[in-house]
């Protein structure tokens, strides 16, 4: 009898494409045309600005990425956790999980094949989104740039000042800083499918998966604020039910304020590649215990 | 060499808790039983006597309360143990968004198969479900006896040595069903086990050359069926072309001897099944004629 | 029960690996907040530390999208003339991205500016309460600043915005204020070079309107004068004529009219454009006695 290995890339690979072939035939990528109507309509948008600034085409721009970024975000973590919350339950009902567990296929493989099919659609989405992003803020950037050209010819700019203004302008277009901050959202994806994965181990409802992972991502959002208040506090006579509460959040949950860095690429703002890759890593640990918890849970459940 | 059984079930026993009461339902209670390789075995039994818990039990997909399962000698917890059983489970469904061809593939490749040997296992295998001309449909289009054929493609695709049939031939017409039988004669002529669990027992009295009978979680009888069904002290004789007067020396004989009994001389009946079998074969020549002269004045 | 111990492990594991990553997030977190790329947790205490909480909460990572919406809306709400709303949707962009210095400055703009000159002209008030709310909103306009200061320490624009609502002539200024914003301008490590010299010469321009401390005046002006050429503009060299004839400078310590003005013609040119300045509060010392000569001279030259 051939050895089934415990952990096989092979067979996950082929769960994972498999996973992914099924929700792109659920008619996912429908959301790419929404996207592309949302992304064209942004670009036309005249934003009415202030007169006192002189930096209203970086404005246009950071609107631009704003609004694609904003929907690449949303898209992202929302088709994470339904994804994941839907695909166990769904061959569970189906009853192909049967037929796929009397296989000799070892439930740790399932598990990283049906999470690595949902992070794969959700990364070819982002890197469609981001090439019609880098497309349509490309061209946009060019215009904005000649327009900065002529005003200095008008108005008679010293060559320093419009090497600046054109630079500025620049800093806001297409950079390698945007693909972090599309980085990051892959990241914030990866750990909100990861969760999900887990959250459905335990529930046979879709909705109770999501919901769940919906609160808790919101929470997410509280662990920078319970984690200082743990640590960096001053103030004294509290109680000890708070101070462990807050203990407890800031272990339990991740922090996705680090996951913010989304807003600042937006701007323009340059992200160290120190930073982005310890990033990266706390992602990686996160999906991995989530992971791991998500099939401790599994190996043992009954069909 | 003592060979190893194909399927060995040692005191099984499967517990479930009770939404309702504190004391747990037993499913299955202490059962026991042994197939050797190349046997058919049917598993009969009512609905909820715990056939299908038995099956789970052995493809790992419950683990026992007590007792073990093991296949060609391994546990049926490690994953190694389902390299060698292909299953069939009732109704099955598969994944409607794949086309059949897509379907075996993916479980091909499931049970590690590459290249061109999958490709190669693929096709005999529609053409052994008669599918070829629905290979490139989507599942969620198939009929209740596609689907079925489909199923049990994907259990024989990798070649397993042992095939679990959960209610094979429910809600298929009989000419499916004829075929499905067949299928497992030619299996069991191969070499393969087979393990089928049924509620028709006609059916699985055509088949199978073993049988247990589960009741309420417990094998109440098991064993060759020949022995099983032979009503002991009764002989049956089937003659063809014998005249009026052939028949009375006969019952004269039994009447002389001292301990047999005549019971009964008539027509023996065809079964309805042959019947219908018949006629759906007469129909389909009948068919391919008109289409042969059709052609032939074309 | 088998659930319920899957489930306290589970709680177990998280729990651990959470002392195992909590050190590490803080770091990380500091180290973001350090370059700015992400928001620091408010102060202790702030009565916002509500809002900005729940709004981080209610959009998780829509932030920028969010302002970028509020923002438009302010600009409808401007455009109906409702100022209340105007501040109110600016309040809620900066709330939102308090690091973007845009926010702050459009919406302290649309207060010191738009709204302040609304009340100021409108004519179905008394002068008493037009007056009052001009003054109203421009002290509304500078707070939004200030607090924009606070959380962009760094950000000169911030404080350049600050120190041109203070000297703004139009407005109501307070040129005390101003200086004390220019200073806070220029001691920004952010400032361009560029602009360096730039907001030294408008902060000397503020202190000549100060006629108590002309002396100090002179000496940073003389200081400008010769530090650069790019300095020797129009109006800093006609502010330190008038100057040194406001403090009677001695003639050998003087800046001679030679070296302040190119010609006589473009001296004229230069102060009679400077005279018509003269309600701004300008030093305008010996400037229309200068002008009376040069265009005697000019005539016989004819």
């Amino acid at each position: 009898m051939r050895r089934n290995a415990f952990f096989s890339p092979a067979r996950i690979f082929v769960i994972a494409s498999h996973t992914f072939t099924h929700l792109v035939r659920m008619k996912v990528f429908y959301f790419m045309g929404i996207f592309a109507v949302l992304m064209l309509a942004a670009s036309f948008f005249e934003m009415p600005w202030s007169r006192t600034t002189e930096d209203s085409a970086e404005q246009e721009l950071i609107v631009l990425k704003s609004t694609a970024m904003g929907a690449m975000a949303m898209f992202s973590v929302l088709f994470a956790i339904a994804a994941t919350a839907l695909l166990i339950p769904k061959d569970l009902e189906d009853r192909t999980l049967y037929t796929i567990l009397s296989k000799p296929v070892p439930r740790l493989d399932y598990l990283i094949g049906k999470l690595a099919g949902v992070l794969i659609l959700v990364t070819v989405s982002l890197l469609l989104m981001n090439g019609m992003l880098s497309v349509i803020l490309h061209f946009k950037t060019e215009e904005l740039l000649l327009v900065e050209m002529a005003k200095a010819e008008a108005h008679g700019w010293p060559a320093e000042h419009l090497e600046s203004r054109l630079s500025a302008v620049a800093q806001q277009g297409v950079t390698w800083t945007l693909q972090a901050g599309i980085g990051a959202i892959l990241f914030k994806a990866m750990v909100m499918a990861s969760l999900a994965l887990l959250i459905s181990t335990f529930s046979s409802s879709t909705l109770f998966t999501i919901v769940i992972a919906v609160v808790i991502y919101f929470m997410g959002h509280f662990t920078e604020d319970a984690r200082n208040y743990w640590l960096h506090s001053q103030s004294g006579g509290v109680s000890k039910e708070l101070k462990l509460m807050t203990q407890a959040i800031a272990l339990i949950f991740p922090d996705f304020q680090l996951y913010n860095i989304i807003d600042s690429t937006i701007e323009g703002k340059k992200v160290p590649q120190g930073i982005f890759a310890r990033l990266a890593v706390l992602t990686l640990f996160y999906s991995g215990i989530y992971s791991v918890l998500a099939w401790f849970t599994f190996r043992k459940k009954e069909f | 060499m003592e060979e190893i059984p194909a399927v060995h079930i040692n005191h099984l026993v499967k517990e479930f808790p009770s939404p309702f009461r504190k004391t747990k339902i037993r499913a299955v209670d202490d059962v026991s039983l042994t197939i050797m390789p190349g046997e058919v075995y049917g598993l009969i039994g009512p609905n909820g006597s715990g056939k299908s818990t038995t099956m789970k039990a052995l493809l790992g997909l419950l683990r026992p309360t007590a007792g073990s399962c093991c296949v060609f000698g391994k546990n049926s917890l490690k994953t190694d143990s389902r390299q060698e059983i292909g299953f069939l489970p009732e109704n099955p469904y598969f994944y409607k968004h794949l086309s059949g061809e897509e379907t075996l593939r993916f479980y091909a490749k499931l049970c590690g198969m590459r290249g061109k040997a999958l490709n190669s296992r693929v096709d005999q295998m529609l053409e052994m479900v008669s599918l070829q001309d629905a290979r490139k449909r989507r599942v969620g289009g198939y009929s209740k006896g596609m689907l079925q054929r489909i199923g049990l493609a994907q259990a024989l695709i990798h070649e397993p040595r042992l095939v679990i049939l959960d209610e094979p031939t429910a809600g298929v017409d009989p000419v499916g069903s004829r075929e499905i039988r067949d299928l497992i004669v030619q299996l069991k002529d191969k070499g393969v086990t087979v393990f089928l669990c049924s509620h028709l027992l006609e059916q699985v009295q055509e088949v199978c050359d073993h049988v247990g009978i589960i009741f309420n979680g417990k094998i109440v009888k098991a064993g060759p069926l020949e022995e099983l069904i032979a009503i002991e002290d009764q002989t049956e004789i089937l003659i063809k072309d014998a005249g009026p007067r052939t028949l009375a020396r006969i019952k004269a004989v039994i009447a002389d001897s001292e301990n047999a009994n005549f019971i009964r001389m008539g027509k023996p009946r065809t079964t309805l099944e042959r019947l219908f079998l018949d006629e759906a074969k007469k129909s389909n020549a009948a068919t391919m004629t008109e289409d042969q002269k059709g052609q032939d004045h074309a | 029960m088998r659930t319920f111990v899957q489930i306290i492990v589970i709680f177990v594991v998280l729990l651990i690996f959470g002392f195992a990553k909590y050190q590490h997030e803080d770091r990380l977190s500091r180290d973001m907040i350090d370059l700015k790329l992400i928001q620091p947790p408010l102060r202790e205490g702030t009565s916002l530390q509500l809002g900005q909480t729940g709004a981080a909460v209610a959009l998780g990572g829509l932030r920028s999208l969010v302002a970028a919406i509020w923002n438009f809306r302010a600009f409808l709400h401007f455009e109906n003339l409702d100022w209340l709303k105007v501040e109110e949707a600016y309040e809620v962009a900066t709330t939102l991205q308090p690091q973007t210095t845009y926010y702050w400055e459009t919406g302290a703009w649309q207060l010191h500016t738009n709204a302040s000159s609304y009340y100021k002209e409108k004519e179905e008030l008394s002068p008493y309460r037009r007056r009052s709310m001009q003054k109203r909103y421009l002290e509304k306009g500078s707070s939004v600043l200030e607090l924009g200061i606070i959380y962009n320490p760094e950000s000169w624009k911030l404080h350049r915005s600050l120190s041109r609502i203070w000297s703004d002539y139009h407005k109501l200024p307070d040129l005390e204020r101003a200086i004390k914003h220019f200073d806070n301008t220029l001691k920004c490590k952010s400032l361009p070079e560029s602009k360096y010299t730039q907001i030294q010469r408008f902060k000397y321009y503020a202190m000549t309107r100060l006629s108590t401390i002309q002396e100090e005046t002179y000496r940073y002006g003389c200081q400008l004068f010769n530090a650069t050429t790019d300095n020797q503009l129009p109006k800093l060299s006609c502010t330190l004529f008038a100057l040194q004839n406001a403090l009677n400078i001695p003639q050998k310590e003087r800046i001679s009219d030679d070296e302040l003005f190119p010609d006589s013609e473009q001296q004229l040119s230069w102060l009679k454009n400077y005279i018509k300045h003269k309600k701004q509060g300008y030093p305008m010392n010996g400037v229309e006695l200068k002008i009376q000569q040069l265009e005697t001279k000019a005539l016989f030259k004819l």
